[in-house]
């Protein structure tokens, strides 16, 4: 760990009983069906497990396709938009590890593929969310190395670099 | 009504609350003795033994699956064994594997016991814990995915689909702990509280305050469940009249609902096949022990069951106080997960426990005089699944 601990993450430390450890982030332990999209992930891409028998889209993916058990599939780009269902926004009580994000918003969010998944909003002001919002896909770098596909209200124009 | 197959004639349950000094062991032990002798019979007469896991993982949970129980409360005639868990359904499948045992032949009374001891971990494994168990580690847990958080998202949902205003919200936890303040075994039986407390603590996950969320808590209890022919020796058995279950997803973004706000509309077929089962309609009920774990989702439960008024929410239906001791449609009599303490699986247990309880007439300050039929519902997971059963203490031969 090479994180230099701050005088407010010391305070932290003392008050809850933690070591340094507790702040590291949680990372995803892919399977081996789910490592590819991380991989694209690593590369800003977002990518979904689309069967070729069915055209079914899986989110989060699968060992085989949930619609039809086909092995056969292929991992296609997304659009890398999406609407926001549904959020919260944690501003306490969390894991040691998110707890100097707070506040952050969670949010349930509907790719234009169709599946959904559960990501952050970042990059605007939490206070605007509302249900429905059209959003672009953001790369975000957890630590070491690995990256994380967050999203931020549409801003027009090009979107999905960061 | 329809006739029952199983009943149960006695149960158990030790305080909940922060407990640093007991263990597991001890609890389970002793609310499997008080369950029996509740029951009226003799250990000896115990054919079978289920235990529910403890969620955090423990010594426990492989001393009980590897048969501890029925050998250290001196059930000698114990035939069969098992571990069953299903989060916070498990009063639910536990229940479910004790009536296998109990059709197979040989085996007439299952005791079944929940023990559960969070205060051995430190309070950031439990905030951890809470925070976590709910979410995907590989999808959601790397993005702060935290309890509360989903139970926000669901509860925001249905505010806005119904209308249901964070007061009510509020007063379903005051309602709560109305009912809790009349427990003894509740964790906050001498802490009454306010809407106005509730809205103005802590905001933990927007919409939801630290009032409206749950606090780990150590506790246990037992009950014995029998075949319903047998049941009638007993003193004061309670039967199960009709019941229905639905599972959902593991993740919230594949609830078969859709949208977050629709939960009430996955759950209402569930409540309402439970009732025809029982061959009851909503009207004759007496008793509502909704176990949601956050109030937002006890009202949800409600909604699905339809116990409101004609022309009315759940939301307004708490708030008028109607749901409290005294009111007309008493609603989670023992505090709920909220007000009695989450004892992680044993929340449905407890529930479970305090429906039989108001059945017998055993249930103290709290009794609603006179219940016959009671609904009592329990769910696990990420709100995975719904169970609605019917328990009443008349027997339809």
């Amino acid at each position: 760990m090479n994180t230099t601990i701050t005088p407010e993450r010391e305070k932290l430390m003392r008050k809850l009983g933690l070591t340094e450890s507790d702040f590291v982030k949680p990372l995803p332990q892919p399977f081996p069906w789910s490592q590819p999209f991380w991989d694209a992930a690593r590369q800003r891409r977002l990518v979904l497990r689309t069967c070729l028998d069915c055209s079914h889209v899986d989110h989060p993916p699968y060992l085989y396709c949930t619609a039809c058990g086909s092995d056969r599939h292929e991992w296609r780009t997304a659009r890398g938009t999406a609407t926001l269902v549904a959020y919260a926004v944690n501003t306490y009580s969390v894991p040691a590890a998110f707890i100097e994000d707070l506040p952050y918003a969670l949010a349930i969010v509907k790719l234009a593929e169709g599946p959904q998944m559960i990501s952050n909003i970042v990059e605007c002001n939490l206070a605007e969310l509302r249900n429905g919002m059209a959003l672009e896909v953001v790369f975000h770098e957890a630590a070491q190395g690995f990256v994380l596909p967050k999203w931020r209200p549409t801003r027009g124009g090009s979107h999905g670099a960061a | 009504m329809a006739r029952a197959e199983f009943a149960i004639i006695g149960t158990a349950e030790v305080p909940c609350g922060h407990y640093p000094q007991r263990n597991e062991f001890e609890i389970a032990y002793t609310v499997a003795r008080d369950a029996v002798r509740d029951a009226g019979i003799s250990m000896t007469q115990i054919g079978g033994v289920v235990t529910a896991a403890h969620i955090m993982g423990s010594d426990y949970n492989t001393e009980m699956f590897f048969g501890r129980l029925p050998e250290a409360i001196g059930a000698t005639n114990c035939r069969a064994v098992a571990t069953t868990i299903s989060g916070g359904a498990s009063s639910w499948s536990t229940r479910k594997t004790a009536e296998g045992m109990l059709t197979e032949g040989g085996v007439d009374y299952v005791l079944v016991v929940h023990a559960q001891r969070f205060s051995q971990f430190p309070p950031n494994e439990q905030v951890k814990f809470f925070a976590l168990a709910g979410a995907d580690a590989e999808w959601e847990v790397p993005y702060g995915m935290t309890y509360n958080a989903l139970a926000a998202m669901v509860t925001q949902g249905y505010m806005s689909a119904t209308g249901t205003t964070i007061e009510q919200v509020a007063a379903m936890c005051v309602a709560n702990r109305r009912w809790a303040n009349l427990q003894p075994n509740a964790m906050f039986y001498s802490k009454p509280i306010t809407v106005e407390e509730v809205l103005s603590s802590r905001v933990v996950a927007w919409p939801l305050t630290s009032l409206m969320c749950n606090v780990l808590a150590d506790g246990g209890s037992a009950f014995v469940l029998t075949r319903a022919e047998l049941a009638q020796a007993a003193q004061k058995p309670v039967y199960f009249a009709g019941e229905a279950s639905n599972y959902s997803h593991r993740s919230i973004v594949h609830a078969k609902w859709g949208d977050p706000g629709q939960m009430a509309e996955f759950a209402r077929p569930v409540a309402e096949q439970a009732l025809q089962r029982a061959g009851i309609g909503v009207n004759d009920l007496d008793l509502y022990e909704i176990y949601g774990s956050y109030p937002g989702l006890q009202l949800i439960l409600m909604d699905a069951l339809g116990m409101a008024p004609a022309g009315t929410t759940p939301g307004e239906l708490v708030a008028s106080g109607e749901t409290s001791p005294g009111g007309k449609y008493p609603t989670t009599t023992n505090g709920e997960a909220l007000s009695f303490g989450h004892t992680g699986t044993g929340v449905g247990f407890s529930v479970l426990v305090e429906t039989v309880r108001q059945l017998q007439g055993k249930a103290g300050k709290a009794q609603v005089p006179g219940a016959r039929f009671a609904v009592e519902t329990c769910g696990g997971g990420a709100f995975m699944d719904v169970h609605f059963s019917v328990l009443t203490n008349e027997y339809l031969s």
